[in-house]
């Protein structure tokens, strides 16, 4: 007590007469480091303040490491404070030098730690606008695609989950629409993906690379981004604007992904287990009337409709009139053949250890799923390692082993699309199922067909940084990524006409990247006010890949399994695909940063980049940007105010580029043209003209943003708004022909895109509560407009779509949104006939294609059909423009509400106002139109499946006010198509909300995990996919093509059901 | 406090200012339908024969550009620049406002289809396309002769607009020919209206010929031909007859002295389906019915045209038949058909002349 007593008055009279005796006191240096209590990631930028009371006094911030190094009074109370962190204080015992502090997260959005041009910064002081997720937010829901866990966190970063096929992407967009080349036609009409660029703890890597051929791509078609396995992720940053992505400008165009894995961090080795068992579920299927029912629909249809000569027809056509034979009297769910509910696990082992010399991590992978639909499925294994070794203060080696193969079935099907599935599961139920005795080719090629597919991954970087001087640091990094696809598919005789026939598929692709990197920090003035960061690097890429394929159409049996070469006439070989590539690239950036007390901040970088994808007359292209930021939170009339945490307002500027060239396009192409005169000779092709002054696309972009948390942390609002330029777009212009060429490609197309942002969170209740509830809100508007075209094209370019029977034409008009569709309008049903138009001329009714002939009159019942030029006929002249088959609104929301150990989180994403061409449901009702499946002229070679439209307004008898024309009408329906698909009356409001995502977890008890030798057990129930609520008619608003088509070829998303939990030693 | 409301609202503003309106700061294009520059007619030369509708369709090419448009005739004028937009004249015709079907039951129920209207003699429709009424006749629109002279040559211009601009379509002519009111009119010289001869210099007249069946020559004993001199000769004449009430048509048939046949002879003939007629009047010499003309009303597949009504509606069709005992005692039916089409309202006849040998009704 006694001396207790004296501590105090020594203390007391510190405090109090100290102040006049400073010199008196002793001064000690004290060191330490600053911790988040989860991660065990040090904290960098982190305030130290000194003394009690209302006005402790600002004594410096923690490093690079986190560390710090502050030089105060023996015993001091220290106040450690980190923006969106529980404020921690501490109190030096006499003689205490060393203090290492754990704070707490105090959940906000502002103030993570983010890297820039990678560069560690406080995001305090960086202008871009970007969003974090972190690691925790994409576990607990299997996926072979992380990005599909993206879907809806981040405001503006559009992910569509339009396949369920394991190991495929769906689509990736930040901010908009960033080109306008679509391949192919009707539904596998395919829009060039526009993924940001990735890039993997400090690697870029092309998430796209995997699918430059649109849906029917050659090989397996497994984006590298299905490789990564989710549990090895830290955290992942969508960096939107241009100063934000600038400094990873020559490919950044289209916005930026930062994806750090975990590093090592325990002093005591940690080994982390997580398993998850999942079931993935048949999704709804198309509904369809079995056995005497569809026999009856069809006859009714024909004695009700049908012209004289069909009702002879009924007697011609067994499996109509035979309904006693037993081949005929079926009812088969064919579509059950080739669906399944499926049970997949995975399991993912993490070692990790070591301290801030040496620190290690090893990640050991195992993902496996079969898909819903037979002989699908994808299985992946991967190892993962990184570790960091740091000899000095000075010196710092990083180094990371990446390698991974995966293996993906694809039954028959090509890439996404499954046509095998979707053909044979509509054949008519009256037929006999696959059985021992009787099996159809189409099945047995589904299902028999055998595919040895996948990509095997291996990458490695190697990082070092030296501090020559203090404040200046030199960081070299080199990586190199190397990518083998293979594909061996064998499809047996007995599913392809008696011929065996082998594919055989081999691609490479490889990506060496260097960076080398000087930067330089220094702070001036009273209390370190003026802050300045200049950094430098250059950077270099080499890219190559090459991929052939080998074909033996018909092999001579069922053994002779390798693409050996046996019969000129059948092997079809292949040789080396387009897919070639040969591309360097080399950049030159400057970055520049001031900052004025954390409060006024300019951000300058300028960039060269050159890539030999641009034209060869001028390869460079300088990239600019510009940010400024102004954290009002800190001018004075904010300091002490109770509901303003922080405050910002941003404006950036810059410029960015992708090269999107070809080597082709720029350089043409050379064919070895035979002998002449015993002269070899090699000759253009004369395709495409080669355009030499070809540049990358080139993306300018304004963003304004204003950040801000009310409440302490009990609401975070983040809004941007956005113009987005993207010009020099790459568009196939199509020559006359009487140039010698057909086409050549120029930059002459633009798209500009602006929107608007909004993320809303807010943990509305106290933090000491024991409930703790979470919820996040974030939308997006996005608006693109068509800016350019080639002169030549006078404001509008058609693409036509003459192959695939389809005729949804797309058409890119200059002032449009830039993707619309080129369709007959469509106005409903006609009530009666006499209320179709009579031409005045001629007396003629209102006919479809020519007016040849009455049969082609509509009639009630017909759809009303806008006939835009008056000639009062209805042809292709009459198409017109309409939709927009890009997303106007995107968006999603999360609810965490936890308990004590238990925590339940929803998650929900939408999307709204999107055209989508519901071709599913124009292929239903198709179905009707040929009762007597005639095929190739013969009756009874193809009968169809018949599906119940009671659920549909459909036109039985004059005067009804209908939606969809009479379909059981097929004799008439011959002559006035009206379930033609190119017509708005299949373009839908493709508007959803989908929850996404349900998971249930619970933490054990630290005591019961230890007392079975554990540190820690959480389990986790989940589900995803679980709702879809939209007023869509057709199976899924989501489950559509990139441009909004929605075919029944694709391969639907399961909803899965999974119980995992994660073990800690 | 007061100052930190300025902050407050200087912040909205700010945000305001920059968040409406991006495409007035940016300048972005408005959208505009399109107009090609590759709009054309696939036909630059009209040759309509004056008398008859003609809807010269399918010829305008939009290449895709936004419908609807605007279409105009401009610059009327013949080859030497001499106005020309007399062929713009409005007249009276008549338009449809119902659907003919051939199943109306009087010549009123026809004509409430149909009204009044006046229009120019040359119009574009809605589509682009030229389109040439029957009120189009020789005193305004001169018909052709065998040879064109260039300062004879009706041309126009098409002045095309839609909000993505104005197009001119330069130098469409238009020649007509002289009217030939029926069809077919192979009788007819096409450049003089007269009676048409086998060549310039020939006298041998050219004539229209029925179909017939089953018919055998009365003085022949033998299958009565079309036009094999002895074993048959038959000829249609199309023809008006004077003093009529301007609604009606007549069928008659003549024998190779050019007396009438009491067409009541031709037993099996369905006189009730013949043509939609209505009031039929048989005598010795004729049958007559009230019609509405033309003859078809509209190209609509009735049972009155050819093919009935799986044909395409463009040209009616009559057909005469008799049976009588033929050779054996099997019953020979003997039939004669044409089809026809009449382009101007009036009382127009259709004979069937047996020129050579008289058709055989009796019995062998």
């Amino acid at each position: 007590m006694k001396r207790q007593l004296i501590f105090l008055s020594i203390f007391f009279s510190c405090i109090f007469l100290c102040k006049d005796l400073i010199a008196q006191t002793k001064k000690i240096t004290v060191t330490g480091t600053v911790i988040d209590a989860v991660t065990k990631e040090t904290i960098i930028g982190a305030n130290i303040y000194v003394g009690a009371g209302d006005k402790p006094q600002g004594v410096g911030s923690t490093d690079a490491r986190g560390r710090f190094s502050i030089s105060v009074n023996d015993g001091s109370l220290l106040t450690f404070a980190y923006v969106s962190y529980v404020t921690k204080k501490v109190q030096l015992k006499p003689g205490q030098t060393t203090v290492n502090v754990t704070l707490s997260e105090d959940k906000k959005v502002m103030d993570e730690v983010v890297i820039r041009g990678y560069q560690k910064r406080s995001r305090e002081v960086t202008t871009g606008s970007s969003f974090i997720v972190t690691g925790k937010e994409v576990q607990d829901a299997p996926v072979s695609n992380i990005e599909q866990l993206l879907q809806g966190k981040v405001a503006g970063l559009n992910v569509q989950i339009n396949t369920g096929a394991p190991g495929m992407r769906g689509s990736v967009n930040i901010r908009g629409l960033s080109t306008l080349n679509v391949t192919g036609a009707g539904n596998e009409s395919f829009l060039q993906p526009t993924s940001p660029l990735y890039v993997i703890d400090g690697v870029p890597m092309d998430a796209d690379k995997a699918s430059e051929f649109g849906f029917q791509q050659q090989g397996p078609g497994v984006s590298p981004l299905s490789l990564i396995p989710q549990e090895d992720i830290a955290s992942i940053e969508i960096l939107k604007d241009a100063t934000a992505t600038s400094l990873y400008g020559s490919r950044g165009a289209y916005g930026v992904i930062l994806i750090q894995t975990i590093r090592g961090n325990s002093e005591v080795p940690r080994i982390r287990y997580t398993t998850n068992f999942f079931m993935r579920s048949i999704p709804k299927l198309r509904e369809t009337l079995g056995g005497s029912l569809e026999r009856q629909t069809k006859l009714y249809q024909i004695e009700n409709f049908g012209r004289f000569q069909d009702l002879y027809g009924i007697s011609n056509t067994p499996f109509l009139a035979d309904s006693l034979n037993g081949y005929f009297n079926n009812s088969t769910n064919w579509q059950g053949v080739f669906y399944q509910n499926t049970y997949n696990q995975s399991h993912n082992l993490a070692l990790d250890g070591g301290n801030e010399k040496f620190n290690y991590k090893t990640n050991v992978g195992y993902y496996g799923e079969s898909g819903v639909i037979k002989n699908t499925g994808f299985d992946r294994y991967s190892l993962n390692m990184n570790m960091e070794f740091k000899p000095s203060t000075r010196l710092r080696f990083f180094g990371a082993m990446f390698g991974s193969l995966a293996k993906i079935q694809k039954g028959n099907g090509v890439g996404l699309l499954q046509t095998g599935v979707a053909s044979n599961g509509q054949n008519s139920s009256l037929l006999p199922g696959p059985s021992f005795f009787q099996a159809t080719s189409s099945v047995l090629s589904s299902l028999t067909t055998k595919s040895d597919a996948g990509p095997k991954n291996i990458r490695a970087n190697v990082e070092g940084n030296y501090e020559l001087f203090p404040n200046l640091n030199v960081t070299v990094t080199g990586s190199y990524d190397y990518n083998i696809d293979t594909e061996d598919t064998f499809t047996p005789a007995a599913a392809n006409s008696q011929f065996a026939k082998i594919y055989s598929y081999y691609g490479y692709t490889s990506n060496l990247y260097n960076r080398n990197n000087i930067s330089y920090s220094k702070s001036l003035g009273e209390g370190e006010a003026h802050n300045f960061f200049v950094s430098v690097f250059s950077e270099m890429y080499i890219r190559a890949g090459q991929s052939s394929i080998t074909q033996l159409e018909r092999s001579p049996n069922d053994q002779f399994q390798g693409p050996l070469g046996y019969d000129g006439f059948f092997s079809k070989g292949g040789g080396v695909l387009e897919s070639f590539l040969d591309q360097r690239t080399a950049s030159f950036a400057a970055a520049f940063n001031y900052s004025y007390k954390k409060k006024y901040i300019l951000d300058v970088t300028y960039r060269i980049d050159g890539d030999s994808n641009s034209g060869s007359s001028d390869p460079y292209a300088k990239n600019p940007s510009i940010g400024l930021k102004w954290n009002f939170n800190k001018e004075g009339i904010f300091e002490n105010s109770k509901w303003l945490t922080f405050g910002a307002i941003r404006a950036t500027a810059g410029k960015n580029i992708y090269p999107n060239g070809s080597l082709t396009d720029i350089y043409g192409r050379y064919n070895p043209n035979s002998f002449y005169n015993n002269y070899p000779r090699v000759g253009i092709d004369y395709r495409q003209i080669p355009n030499p002054l070809l540049k990358p696309t080139t993306v300018l972009q304004y963003n304004f943003g204003l950040d801000l948390g009310l409440f302490d942390g009990k609401l975070d609002v983040i809004f941007d708004t956005y113009f987005k330029d993207v010009d020099n777009l790459l568009f196939s212009n199509i020559l006359s022909n009487t140039l010698g060429f057909n086409e050549y490609k120029s930059n002459d197309a633009g798209v500009a895109n602006y929107g608007y942002e909004l993320a809303l969170s807010s943990r509305p209740l106290s933090k000491t509560s024991d409930w703790n509830w979470n919820i996040t809100v974030n939308g997006a508007i996005n608006k693109d407009v068509l800016t350019q075209l080639p002169a030549e094209y006078n404001g509008q370019f058609i693409k036509f779509d003459g192959t695939s029977g389809l005729n949804q034409h797309i058409v890119q008009r200059v002032g449009r949104n830039s993707l619309s569709n080129f369709l007959y309008l469509n106005q409903g049903v006609y009530k009666s006939t006499a209320d179709v138009p009579i031409d005045p001329v001629t007396g003629l009714r209102y006919r479809n294609n020519s007016a040849g002939s009455q049969l082609n009159s509509f009639q009630g019942g017909d759809p009303i059909i806008y006939d835009a030029n008056g000639d009062y006929i209805l042809d292709s002249r009459d198409m017109q423009v309409s939709g927009n088959s890009q997303p106007l609104i995107t968006g999603g929301l999360s609810n965490t509400v936890g308990y004590k150990n238990f925590s339940l989180n929803i998650y929900a994403s939408f999307t709204a106002k999107r055209s989508v061409l519901n071709n599913a449901l124009a292929e239903r009702l198709r179905l009707m139109a040929n009762p007597f499946g005639i095929d190739g002229g013969v009756a009874g070679r193809k009968p169809l499946a018949v599906v119940p439209l009671d659920d549909l307004s459909m036109w039985r008898q004059t005067g009804d006010n209908a939606v969809y024309a009479n379909a059981y009408d097929y004799a008439h329906n011959q002559f006035t198509n009206p379930f033609r698909y190119e017509q708005t009356l299949w373009q839908e409001e493709g508007s959803y909300l989908k929850i996404n995502q349900i998971t249930l977890s619970y933490q054990f008890d630290k005591k019961l995990a230890k007392r079975v030798g554990l540190n820690n057990i959480r389990t986790f129930l989940s589900s995803s996919n679980i709702a879809t609520f939209s007023k869509y008619s057709g199976p899924n608003p989501e489950g559509v093509t990139a441009l909004g088509r929605d075919g029944s070829n694709g391969y639907p998303v399961p909803r899965t059901y999974n119980f995992g939990f994660n073990i800690e030693l | 406090m007061q100052h930190n409301n300025k902050y407050i609202a200087f912040i909205f503003l700010a945000t305001l200012v920059l968040s409406s309106g991006c495409k007035k700061i940016f300048d972005l294009p408005e959208e505009k339908d399109y107009l090609s520059t590759k709009i054309s007619y696939a036909q630059m030369a009209y040759e309509p024969i004056l008398g008859r509708t003609t809807v010269f369709g399918g010829k305008f090419n939009a290449d895709n550009s936004s419908f609807p448009m605007k279409f105009e005739i401009i610059n009327p004028r013949f080859g030497d620049g001499r106005d020309a937009d007399d062929m713009l004249t409005k007249r009276d015709v008549l338009v449809w406002t119902a659907e003919y079907t051939g199943r109306e039951e009087s010549l009123a129920e026809i004509e409430a289809k149909r009204k009044v209207e006046s229009r120019p003699m040359v119009e574009l429709r809605a589509s682009g396309d030229v389109m040439v009424w029957n009120s189009a006749s020789a005193d305004i629109l001169t018909p052709r002769d065998s040879i064109i002279l260039p300062q004879d040559k009706r041309y126009f211009d098409i002045k095309i607009t839609n909000s993505g601009g104005t197009r001119i379509i330069k130098d469409i002519s238009i020649v007509p020919w002289r009217e030939r009111p029926y069809s077919p009119d192979v009788d007819l010289n096409p450049y003089t209206g007269q009676p048409m001869t086998e060549g310039p210099r020939s006298k041998v007249l050219v004539h229209i010929f029925p179909g017939i069946a089953g018919m055998v020559g009365e003085s022949t004993g033998r299958e009565l031909k079309l036009n094999d001199g002895a074993n048959g000769v038959v000829y249609t004449y199309i023809r008006r007859v004077p003093n009529g009430p301007g609604n009606t048509i007549r069928f008659k048939f003549l024998n190779k002295d050019s007396a009438a046949i009491n067409p009541a002879r031709f037993n099996e003939t369905k006189w009730d389906r013949l043509v939609h007629g209505f009031n039929m009047t048989m005598t010795n010499e004729y049958v007559q019915y009230d019609v509405a003309y033309p003859i078809p009303v509209a190209a609509i597949p009735t049972r009155y045209t050819s093919g009935g009504i799986n044909g395409t509606g463009e040209r009616a069709f009559v057909e005469f038949s008799f049976s009588r005992i033929g050779f054996g005692g099997q019953r020979a039916v003997g039939r004669i058909w044409q089809d026809f089409q009449i382009f101007s309202k009036g009382d127009w006849e259709i004979v069937f002349h047996f020129k050579t040998v008289n058709p055989k009704f009796e019995n062998e």
